[in-house]
């Protein structure tokens, strides 16, 4: 009996038992008729199934259509190796080459943000760039990367980016292991996104059906 | 046939019964032994689609009725099988 959910049981529980002490004997198919019973009622419904279902599959789509008109951002980077230099002259280095004016000059070179020059001032622009430099420090290893919706700008400015911190120091103190790589769609993952759209469906759908079922009984 | 919900409907056709009386009403009329989990799976779903109702009880034993809407789909239930069982025949005599 309590296999099966408690809201049936207060509603059935006791005329169930009351069949069952009327029966002469309980044999073990009448237990594997009660069990089974009780497991298809733990089951959810075919319209609960449906409305998972049905409220999956729209979140799928939102989630892949809002996923499709997000640009590709492209991500390039370039290895560089720095072995003779201690933590804060590297960092002295990446912070001159993430200066103000270099910045700038990269911005003006490379045409970025071409949309919004027109209507941002120039020390915003000059953050977004700054924001889309990757620089990550791992022993005598340099990785510096930039993030672009154009795959051919990301490489340059890598480039760009990696030559101007072989410049910064003394000639061969900063070398290039890996010139920058070719530029690799890292945002966004579509695949995931559809997937979260998905369980997010599901989960609402499942929501939904609860609430339709709990106003279906109090009306009842 | 052997329907639980037909089955059950078809024994509340002459009156009113509880649970038991069901299970030992349909193995006479039928010849099918309905198990009791099988039995109030089907009579939770008759109530709910109002086809069935509890009546009054005096004791822990409660006997169910036919609504009017159980009766009518009681008896659209028949004449489609009605014609199944006429079709068949016909087309076994076509042989």
């Amino acid at each position: 009996m309590r296999l099966y959910p408690s809201a049936w049981r207060d509603r059935y529980g006791e005329e169930f038992k009351a069949t069952l002490d009327d029966m002469p004997a309980i044999s073990a198919a009448t237990v594997w008729d009660i069990f089974k019973e009780a497991l298809l009622m733990r089951t959810p419904r075919a319209a609960t199934m449906k409305l998972i279902l049905i409220f999956g599959l729209a979140g799928l789509l939102i989630a892949f259509g809002v996923s499709s008109r997000i640009a590709d951002q492209y991500l390039s980077e370039s290895l560089l190796q720095a072995s003779s230099l201690d933590r804060p002259t590297l960092d002295q280095s990446i912070g001159q080459i993430l200066g103000r004016q270099n910045l700038v000059n990269l911005i003006e070179k490379h045409g970025l943000f071409a949309p919004e020059r027109c209507c941002l001032p120039l020390e915003d622009l000059v953050e977004m760039t700054k924001k889309n430099v990757r620089v990550t420090l791992k022993d005598s290893n340099i990785a510096v990367g930039f993030k672009s919706t154009d795959p051919l700008i990301a490489q340059r400015v890598t480039s760009d980016l990696a030559t101007m911190l072989t410049a910064a120091q003394t000639p061969g103190q900063i070398t290039i292991l890996d010139n920058a790589s070719a530029p690799m769609a890292f945002y966004p993952n579509r695949l995931n996104l559809s997937l979260t759209g998905l369980l997010a469906g599901m989960l609402i759908g499942g929501a939904w059906a609860l609430v339709k079922a709990r106003k279906t009984k109090l009306a009842g | 046939m052997n329907d639980p919900n037909l089955l059950i409907l078809t024994s509340l056709a002459d009156g009113d019964k509880h649970g038991y009386a069901m299970m030992e009403d349909i193995q006479v009329f039928s010849g099918v032994s309905l198990g009791p989990g099988t039995l109030y799976g089907a009579i939770t779903r008759l109530e709910e689609r109002g086809w069935i109702r509890p009546t009054k009880s005096t004791d822990r034993r409660q006997p169910y009725t036919l609504t009017a809407a159980g009766k009518r789909h009681l008896s659209e239930q028949l004449e489609s099988l009605n014609r199944f069982v006429a079709q068949g025949r016909l087309r076994l005599e076509q042989t």
